[in-house]
């Protein structure tokens, strides 16, 4: 008899082991995230007036803006809480200067890869000669967007920034 | 997981560090933009791993920037029949992709304004292209290329027209020159490539070329090129002679009011002028009494004498001798012969020699 119950909690261990040891996001219904390029080019409009449009970015150069648009979907079965999304910007790109947008997102900045954010105001880099300075667009290295409130099950959005090719 | 995010920042900053110096061309042509986002999230307050988005990546296309300009912002100054005459330029290549620049020599048309004030008075005869070694001194035998070849993004180079000025031309002449360079794709050294041409349309898989270029002196805006002009001047001699005459005396008034009557003694000046931008040499003025009825009073040349006719040295009547040296003079047969080795340039200088109006 105390062997069963001993096998029995063993057995509890074991089950709860694994379940603790498999990675979380096993599941293939999770969290969905794409991330597109545009840029926008002079057009005709119907009337032949001239008009911006939209396209995919294939013709940049030095000076070309992009416009980076992130769609996070929720493809799970559970509301998703807490929900961060972070976009370290390629060093060849200069961060437009308040270009990011998220409904119901709070955009941080971070100047140094990541480790500190803030509003572009709170932050300060250190020059060549080791001065320290406030921080500009140029120098943002990455963007995060914080969503308020939960992604509900099926449940999707979009966030978007600007920047410009150096 | 956020390891990778620590990594991925790390190298974020230090490339950072290496772009920081923007140069004028900007991010090198056909360099991946990599993109990707990642969301971190929990589910039932529990912490799920980050997802990763797609990478997004485009290439950057080639934007074609080309500065030349003229380098002393003045004439060069040439004397008429010289060869190997330079005018020196700069090609600036600011595209972010290493470029070749083919070359091209224009004559500005007869009387276009050149770029210090004057207006085109004459073309030289031969004018070519050289680019320049890189010691920016013009050297016949170094500078023998006649395109601008693999030149690297925000780099220059000198380039030389080099012409040889025709003979026959007045001090002061100018002949304005163009310069021209035309973007090419580099690739071979030493070979020259095609001419770029924007492209029409984006190709996603190709490096596209879009021109940025702002207009020379004789090309538009974003035509792939650019221009700038510069110019030569002719320095010469300009000789003038003019010739006066007082009397100096006659037989019956000696003198005292002499007139200009059979027997009366008449001095000659000759003021000889270089009003030109170059001293002249071997100047030679010669005056021949044949036909006049005047005899020349030997003994009576002076030579380098002020422009009011007063002073010079005396001189003898033969073309020998240390009184020759510098200015000369001699009267040989009818002809009164005068010599000055240099007349410079804005100088003057006089001679004078007596005659006898015959009886």
């Amino acid at each position: 008899m105390t062997q069963g119950k001993t096998v029995l909690v063993t057995c509890a261990v074991l089950v709860a082991a694994i379940l603790a040891a498999a990675p979380p996001a096993l599941a293939a219904d999770t969290m969905k995230l794409t991330n597109e390029v545009f840029q926008e080019i002079d057009a005709e409009g119907p009337r032949g007036e001239p008009i911006r449009k939209i396209v995919p970015a294939t013709k940049v150069v030095p000076g070309s803006e992009v416009i980076y648009v992130i769609t996070y979907r929720n493809a799970g079965t559970d509301p998703a809480e807490s929900v961060v999304i972070t976009n370290p910007l390629a060093a060849e790109l200069s961060y437009r200067n308040e270009s990011a947008n998220g409904e119901g997102a709070v955009i941080d900045l971070s100047v140094d890869g990541g480790r500190t954010w803030g509003p572009l105001g709170s932050l300060t880099v250190k020059d060549t000669e080791g001065r320290t300075r406030p921080a500009q667009a140029s120098d943002i290295t990455n963007i995060r967007w914080t969503l308020e409130g939960a992604v509900p099950p099926g449940g999707e959005g979009q966030v978007s920034f600007r920047a410009v090719l150096r | 997981m956020r390891l990778k995010q620590i990594l991925g920042a790390a190298a974020a900053v230090v490339l950072l560090g290496n772009v920081s110096h923007i140069r004028a061309a900007g991010t090198l042509a056909d360099t991946n933009i990599l993109n990707t986002a990642t969301v971190d999230f929990t589910v039932g307050g529990l912490a799920q791993a980050p997802i990763n988005s797609n990478t997004t990546n485009f290439e950057t296309d080639r934007r074609v920037l080309v500065t030349v300009s003229e380098f002393g912002g003045a004439y060069t100054d040439v004397t008429p029949g010289q060869t190997g005459q330079v005018l020196r330029f700069s090609v600036l290549n600011n595209t972010n992709d290493t470029m070749d620049f083919r070359l091209d020599v224009a004559q500005d048309a007869l009387g276009v304004a050149d770029p210090y004030g004057g207006f085109d008075d004459f073309d030289p005869t031969s004018s070519v292209a050289y680019v320049d070694n890189g010691d920016d001194v013009y050297v016949a035998l170094d500078d023998t290329e006649t395109h601008v070849d693999e030149l690297a993004p925000d780099t220059s180079v000198t380039v030389w027209i080099v012409s040889s000025i025709p003979n026959s031309l007045v001090d002061q002449d100018t002949a304005g020159l163009t310069l021209t360079a035309i973007a090419a794709a580099a690739g071979t050294g030493g070979t020259l490539g095609g001419d770029y041409t924007q492209s029409a349309n984006d190709d996603p898989n190709a490096v596209d070329t879009v021109f940025g270029d702002a207009a020379g002196d004789t090309d538009n805006a974003r035509d792939g090129r650019h221009s700038a002009g510069d110019a030569y001047r002719a320095l010469s001699a300009t000789i003038t002679v003019a010739k006066t005459t007082t009397v100096v005396s006659d037989p019956f008034n000696l003198g005292v009011n002499p007139k200009r009557i059979p027997g009366a003694v008449i001095e000659y000046c000759i003021v000889v002028s270089n009003t030109g931008g170059s001293d002249a040499t071997a100047v030679v003025i010669s005056d021949d009494l044949a036909g006049q009825p005047v005899t020349y009073e030997p003994g009576t040349l002076i030579a380098g004498g002020a422009a009011d006719c007063t002073g010079g040295t005396a001189e003898d009547d033969d073309d020998a001798g240390a009184d020759e040296l510098g200015t000369g003079a001699n009267f040989t047969g009818t002809v009164a012969e005068f010599r000055v080795d240099t007349l410079g340039s804005g100088s003057t200088t006089s001679f004078r020699f007596q005659v006898r109006i015959v009886n």
